[in-house]
C-alpha cells in the first residue's frame, strides 16, 4: 500500500510536469506570443515593447525562459500580473478561500445524491423512480449557466433580490449567498451521483450473492448495508475523487453569474484580459486538483475493495 | 409420520410482454425426514424455479400464483415476511449453482459464515466466528482458523463451494436445497463435493433436495427422483427403481442419453430428439408430445395426470408414479419417429 502511494505521487508529479509543460509550449506558440495583450498598443515605441519583454524575461531564447519557468512554477511562483503589479500567485490565492467555501459546500449538496439513487433503485418502476429519473434527465439537458440566470431572474422578481457576491453581515446572509450559488453549481455533480447510483444499486440488487443473502434469511437492513450498498457504493467512491476537478471548472461560470469573488471569476477576468501569469496560476491549481483527485479514487477504491492488488 | 415438506399444486408463472410463462405448473411431491430427493430435467424445465418457491425467493416478474408449501404442517405461502425470514438459513438452506458469484466478494468468509449464526442463533460476532473454524473443518478446508480472515477471490471455484456448503449447514437446517451444486465445477472437483454433500447428510441427518439435469449426478446418491419436463413433474420413483424401471418415454430418453457403468447396455447413446417446447405456447395435451416416440392418441389434446404404476424393482413397497397415456417400457419398439421440431 505504501510503495503503491508513493509510485503514484511520483507518477502524479511526472503527469503536473508534463501538463504544465505542454501548457507553456501551447502559450507560446500563440500568435503573438505570451505577451500580446503587453505589445499591442499601438502607441508603444519599439524600444518600449523590447522594454517590457526584457522587464517579463521575454527576450530570452525559449528554452531558457522554459527551464526559469518550470524552476519558478515548482515554488509556486509565476512572476508579476499583466494586469496589477502584483505577484500573478498573490492574487490568485487570495482567491482560494472562497472558491474552496463554494466548492466544497456544493461538493457536499451533490452528495446528496448517493441516497437519492439508492432510493430510485429500491422503488424501481414506482412513481418516486420515475419522479427522479425525469428531474435527472431534465436537469442534465440543461446547462447550469442557463439554470443559474432563470433562478436570478425568478427571484429578482419575486423577492427582488437575488445572491451577489458574498454575503455579509452574519451567518445567514453567508449561508444564503452561498447555498443559491452552490446547489446551483452542484446540479450536475447531483446528477451524476444519482444516476450514477441508481444503476449500480440496481446492478448489485440482480447479483447471486445478494440472493444468497435473503436465502441466508438475513433481515433486510443487513442485506441492504452489508450486501447491497457496500458493494454498489465502491464505484462511488472513485466518482467522488473524479469529480473533484469539476467543482473548479464548473465554478468559472458560476462565479462569474453570481459575482462570487473566487478563482473561477479571476480566471475568467483574467482570460478577457489575457493576463497569462494569472492563467497559468489557476491552471496549475486545477492540474494539481485533478491529479490529487484521481490519486484519491485509485487509494479509495483500494481501501472499500479486497480485490484490488497494489502490484 | 407427515413429511418433512409437502408441496402441493404449487404454480409459479412469470408474466411477460409476450404472455404467460408457467413455469411450474401444478406440481406436488414430498420430502421425507433425512431422505435425498433428487430432481431431474432438461435446462428450463423449472426446477430452480419450484426450488425458489420453497423458499419464497421467486423474483419480480415471477409470482407463486398457487399452491401449498407444507413445511412440518405449516404453510410457508402464507408466511408473513418476517417468519418466512426465520425460515430461511434456518430451517431451509440453499445452496447454488455458481460459487464463483454467489459469495459477497467484499465480506471476509468468516464474516459471512457468521451471519446466519448471528441472525438465527444468537450469538455474538465472536462466538459465531469461532463457530467459523469448525464450519469450514467440516467442509475440509485446510487451515481453517487463517481462511476465515479471507475472502471469496482467495478461494477456488470448489473451495467456494465448500463454503457455500459450510454456510448452508452453519444452522443445522432440517433441508438443505442445492441447485446444481456441482456444474459450474470441474469434473473431479464435482465427486468431491457430491461425496462431502453425501457424508455431512448422513451426519447431521438432514433431509436433501439436490437439483441437476444430469440424472447420472444423483444415481448413487438420491433415494427418490422426481423427473421434471416443461414445469410438470412427469415421472416419480425411487431411485433404483427409476433407474431399472422408467415408464416415462422422457426418462427413458434420459436414461439412454447417459453412458451406463452398471449394465452392458447393447447399442450406443441416443439423444432425444428435438427440444423443449416453448413454454409461452405449450401444446393443449401431453407438453412431451411432440419429441415422443411412444405417443398415444389422446396424448396430443388431454393432459396426462400422474397415476400410479407397479414398482417392480422392490416389490410395490415405495411408490412409482407417472404422467403417460402410454404403457410402454424401455426397450419396447417405437410407435413412430419422434416428429422433427421446425
Ligand atoms: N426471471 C425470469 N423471467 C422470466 N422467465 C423466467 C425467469 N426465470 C425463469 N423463467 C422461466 O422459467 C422456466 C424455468 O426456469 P428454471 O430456472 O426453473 O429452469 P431449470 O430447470 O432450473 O433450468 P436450468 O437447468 O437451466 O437451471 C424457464 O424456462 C423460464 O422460461
Ligand atoms: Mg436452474
Amino acid at each position: 500500500m505504501r510503495r503503491f502511494i508513493i509510485r503514484r505521487l511520483l507518477q502524479s508529479l511526472l503527469l503536473v510536469w508534463a501538463i504544465m509543460s505542454l501548457t507553456f509550449l501551447l502559450v507560446n506558440i500563440a500568435p503573438g506570443g505570451p505577451e500580446v495583450v503587453l505589445t499591442q498598443n499601438p502607441k508603444l515605441t519599439r524600444e518600449q515593447v523590447e522594454a517590457i519583454r526584457v522587464s517579463y524575461g521575454l527576450d530570452k531564447p525559449l528554452y531558457e525562459q522554459y527551464v526559469t519557468w518550470m524552476s519558478r512554477i515548482a515554488v509556486f511562483d509565476f512572476g508579476r500580473s499583466y494586469t496589477n503589479p502584483r505577484p500573478a500567485s498573490q492574487l490568485v490565492v487570495e482567491r482560494i478561500s472562497a472558491t474552496a467555501q463554494l466548492g466544497l459546500a456544493s461538493y457536499l449538496i451533490g452528495m446528496l445524491g448517493i441516497p437519492l439513487g439508492i432510493y430510485a433503485a429500491r422503488r424501481r418502476g414506482k412513481l418516486g423512480d420515475n419522479v427522479v429519473r425525469v428531474i435527472t434527465v431534465i436537469g442534465s439537458c440543461m446547462p447550469v449557466w442557463w439554470i443559474s440566470l432563470m433562478v436570478i431572474i425568478i427571484l429578482a422578481n419575486t423577492v427582488k433580490w437575488f445572491p451577489q457576491g458574498e454575503g455579509t453581515g452574519g451567518i445567514g446572509p453567508w449561508f444564503l449567498h452561498l447555498m443559491i450559488p452552490a446547489a446551483l453549481l452542484s446540479t450536475g455533480v447531483l446528477i451524476s451521483f444519482t444516476r450514477f447510483v441508481r444503476a449500480e444499486t440496481l446492478e448489485v440488487l440482480s447479483q447471486d450473492y445478494v440472493r444468497t443473502a435473503v436465502a441466508k434469511g438475513l433481515p433486510g437492513k443487513e442485506v441492504n448495508r452489508w450486501h447491497v450498498f457496500r458493494n454498489s457504493l465502491i464505484p462511488v467512491v472513485t466518482l467522488l475523487g473524479y469529480l473533484l476537478p469539476a467543482l473548479v471548472s464548473g465554478a468559472i461560470i458560476t462565479e462569474q453569474i453570481f459575482q462570487w469573488p473566487g478563482m473561477g471569476r479571476l480566471f475568467f477576468q483574467a482570460a478577457s484580459s489575457r493576463d497569462m501569469p494569472v492563467l497559468l496560476c489557476i491552471l496549475y491549481i486545477g492540474t494539481i486538483l485533478t491529479v490529487i483527485g484521481t490519486l484519491l479514487a485509485d487509494i479509495g477504491y483500494g481501501l472499500v475493495d479486497p480485490r484490488v492488488r497494489y502490484d | 409420520m407427515a413429511p418433512l415438506l409437502e408441496v402441493k399444486n404449487l404454480q409459479t408463472q412469470f408474466k411477460s410482454k409476450d404472455g404467460v410463462v408457467k413455469a411450474v405448473d401444478d406440481v406436488s411431491f414430498h420430502i421425507d425426514r433425512g431422505e435425498t430427493l433428487g430432481v431431474v430435467g432438461e435446462s428450463g424445465s423449472g426446477k430452480s424455479v419450484t426450488a425458489m418457491s420453497i423458499l419464497r425467493l421467486v423474483q419480480h416478474p415471477g409470482k407463486i400464483v398457487g399452491g401449498q408449501v407444507l413445511f412440518e404442517g405449516r404453510d410457508l405461502l402464507k408466511l408473513n415476511e418476517n417468519e418466512m425470514r426465520k425460515v430461511r438459513g434456518k430451517e431451509i438452506a440453499m445452496i447454488f449453482q455458481d460459487p464463483m458469484t454467489s459469495l459477497n466478494p467484499v465480506l471476509t468468509v468468516g464474516r459471512q459464515l457468521s451471519e446466519p449464526l448471528v441472525t438465527h442463533m444468537g450469538l455474538t460476532r465472536d462466538q459465531a466466528l469461532k463457530e467459523s473454524v469448525d464450519l469450514l473443518k467440516m467442509v475440509g478446508i485446510p487451515n481453517a482458523a487463517e481462511r476465515i480472515k479471507n475472502y471469496p477471490h482467495h478461494f477456488s471455484g470448489g473451495m467456494r463451494q465448500r463454503v457455500m456448503i459450510a454456510m448452508a449447514l452453519a444452522c443445522r437446517p432440517k433441508l438443505v436445497i442445492a441447485d446444481e451444486p456441482t456444474t459450474a465445477l470441474d469434473v473431479t472437483i464435482q465427486a468431491q463435493i457430491l461425496e462431502l454433500l453425501e457424508k455431512l447428510q448422513a451426519e447431521t441427518g438432514t433431509s436433501v433436495m439436490i437439483i441437476t439435469h444430469a440424472l447420472g449426478v444423483v444415481a448413487g446418491m438420491a433415494d427418490r427422483i422426481n423427473v421434471m419436463y416443461a414445469g410438470h413433474i412427469v415421472e416419480t420413483a425411487s431411485s433404483d427403481e427409476l433407474f431399472e424401471n422408467p415408464r416415462h418415454p422422457y426418462t427413458m430418453g434420459l436414461l439412454k442419453s447417459i453412458p451406463r457403468l452398471d449394465e452392458a447396455r447393447k447399442g450406443r447413446l441416443v439423444p432425444i430428439q428435438g427440444s423443449p417446447p416453448d413454454l409461452l405456447d405449450l401444446p393443449k395435451g401431453c407438453p412431451f408430445v411432440s419429441r415422443c416416440e411412444y405417443a398415444h392418441p389422446e396424448s396430443e389434446t388431454i393432459l396426462p395426470q400422474l397415476r400410479q404404476v407397479p414398482s417392480v424393482s422392490d416389490g410395490n413397497r415405495s411408490e412409482h408414479w407417472i404422467a403417460c397415456h402410454s404403457e410402454v417400457k424401455m426397450g419396447d419398439p417405437p410407435k413412430r419417429a419422434a416428429q422433427e421440431v421446425a
